[in-house]
């Protein structure tokens, strides 16, 4: 009895700790390095160029990091452990929504989606009723947005289509298109140029980017650069000159997709140059300081809080959430 | 889940305030609706979820894949396992498979039903393989463990074969069979949660706890786990029901 107490006792001990240990945040010292954190994606495909050039910033190290997904930068942004970081922006609403000490700085990628697939019968919307058509992860926004724009074109999402998120990766699902697993599926660049060199039958069928642009008259701001506020508040010149390296990194490979393409590889977000050269005009990459455009962010945001406030956070965020230089 | 004195009813009442005092003080210290939610908001969500439009449906269809997961089980092991408790050849034959079936991960299961199965079908999957083995190997062990005199001494006073295997071989292995139904229940309500939440089917407890935990509600996605340890509870709760119905039947029989 006087046993099982004691390791009651220290079980207690131990959760405390822990519960304890979760709540001191770290301290900022300022030779701590500046952590960036990006996506193998679009968004690790802007980077490439300040991956290279701009690795000190007001004196101290940048390191970059590249994560597989979105799910994978959350924690990052609990912990506040990354200065920097790229995420949907539906992701930013919620995680701003819930206390999360991040800003809105910069809409670097501008709507990379498509439904495509080896499905010659597809010319538009309507030729989708009755398909199976693969999404990944379900309420993330290439789902949310897909579901919109079903509706949007007159088609019942839970009735006259049937929807399956059984690849719940965009790594997962490009190989399942690219097998012949999935023969629809709505994927984001770089992936469709990388599974339409692995399998030439597959086709982008239709660009969620225009459809959306159809509809409201807006391009998707569909990716966000986060700021750690108190960064952001105790060292502006720093946030100022990380965003205009970030500018000058986009135009770059704007500019240079042939040796991009190199850079793309040499930093393993593809394994192929000429894939990634060739997805570099796809994936509309154009660096936004948020604050100017936060009408727009928020008119996005509002979509989809008319479909279901969840997906937003609830609400739409104030006016805090977008970082003023 | 066996409650046998009032004294230790008093434990199992501590232990459960044991559990909300941690959580709450924990909540607490955190201090982070976003980390963890307090136990009564969790309450609340809780009670949020009955009030849903479509939680009867999501319930259900999770349900729904728990039993007809544990019947085709049940059916194959009912088969599987007698033949192995009869015959020694066969059960050395079963076992290797058996030990396979159990010691693969759910999570490689469900991985590959993916692959192979539609949505809808990946947690009824893994529900029958997660609970095939138990019931299986439970079936075979009860009839292994009858006394063999027993039947040897029932056929020469020539008794019908229909009263030796309900007068034997049903009262020696049903509590075999009880316990290896409870722990599979047990272990297959888990295993159909995950593959729900990997699959994710149009309805189902598990899809919902996935997309609580994409919007960052925490509290949803405990309120839902809070409905999963319920559910599997009300079914070991109903098996033991029919273990004591069915004992009692037993021996009131003339």
């Amino acid at each position: 009895m006087r046993h099982s107490l004691k390791y009651i006792g220290l079980v207690i001990l131990v959760l405390l700790f822990l519960a304890a240990s979760c709540k001191t945040g770290r301290k900022e010292g300022n030779q701590d390095p500046v952590k960036v954190t990006t996506l193998r994606g679009p968004a690790g495909i802007s980077m490439v160029h300040m991956m290279d050039s701009s690795t000190q910033l007001d004196g101290r190290q940048v390191h970059y990091q590249i994560k597989n997904e979105p799910m994978q930068v959350r924690p990052l942004l609990f912990q506040e452990k990354t200065d920097f970081a790229v995420v949907p922006t539906n992701m930013a609403a919620i995680l701003y929504n819930k206390g999360v000490n991040y800003q809105l700085a910069a809409i670097p990628v501008w709507g990379t989606l498509y439904l495509f697939g080896s499905d010659p019968q597809i010319q538009g919307w309507s030729d989708l009723k009755g398909k199976k058509i693969h999404l990944m992860a379900r309420g993330m926004t290439p789902d949310v947005m897909f579901r919109l724009l079903l509706k949007e074109n007159g088609i019942d999402p839970q009735k006259e289509v049937s929807l399956d998120y059984s690849f719940p990766t965009h790594i997962e699902l490009a190989n399942a298109v690219a097998s012949g697993k999935a023969s629809l599926a709505v994927i984001s660049e770089p992936m469709i140029s990388m599974v339409m060199h692995k399998n030439p039958k597959v086709q982008p069928l239709i660009s969620l980017n225009e459809a959306w642009e159809a509809y409201a008259d807006s391009e998707i701001p569909q990716t966000a650069l986060l700021v750690h506020k108190p960064l952001a508040q105790s060292n502006p010149s720093l946030v100022k000159d990380f965003l205009k390296a970030y500018r000058r990194s986009i135009q770059w490979i704007n500019h240079h997709p042939r040796q991009g393409g190199q850079r793309v590889v040499h930093y393993n977000i593809l394994n192929n140059a000429d894939v990634a050269s060739q997805s570099i005009p796809r994936c509309n990459l154009h660096f936004e300081a948020a604050y100017p455009i936060r009408g727009q962010v928020n008119d996005y945001l509002k979509t989809f809080y008319r479909m279901n406030p969840d997906i937003v956070g609830g609400k739409i965020p104030d006016e805090n959430f977008f970082f003023q230089k | 889940m066996k409650i046998s004195s009032s004294k230790n009813r008093g434990y199992t009442l501590l232990s459960i305030l044991f559990l909300l005092g941690t959580w709450k003080v924990a909540s607490m210290l955190i201090g982070s609706e976003l980390i963890l939610p307090a136990p009564e908001q969790t309450a609340l969500s809780v009670g949020e979820l009955f009030l849903e439009q479509d939680f009867i449906r999501i319930v259900s269809a999770t349900i729904v894949r728990g039993l007809l997961g544990f019947a085709i089980s049940f059916l194959l092991a009912i088969i599987l396992g007698t033949w192995a408790g009869i015959s020694a050849p066969f059960h050395a034959f079963l076992q290797p498979i058996l030990v396979t079936i159990r010691s693969t991960p759910v999570i490689s299961l469900i991985l590959l039903a993916l692959i192979w199965f539609d949505v809808g079908q990946v947690p009824v999957f893994i529900a029958i393989l997660t609970m095939f083995p138990f019931i299986c190997t439970n079936i075979a062990e009860g009839i292994r463990n009858l006394d063999p005199k027993l039947i040897v001494m029932a056929r020469i006073y020539r008794v019908p074969t229909r009263r030796i295997l309900k007068d034997i071989y049903l009262p020696g292995i049903s509590p075999f069979i009880f316990s290896g139904v409870s722990s599979a229940m047990g272990f297959g309500w888990r295993a159909i949660i995950i593959g729900e939440v990997l699959s994710q089917p149009q309805y189902g407890i598990g899809t919902f706890m996935q997309n609580a935990q994409t919007y960052l509600l925490v509290d949803k996605v405990i309120a839902w786990t809070v409905i999963a340890i319920v559910l599997s509870y009300l079914f070991d709760q109903l098996i033991q029901l029919i273990e004591k119905y069915s004992l009692t039947w037993k021996y009131h029989q003339p």
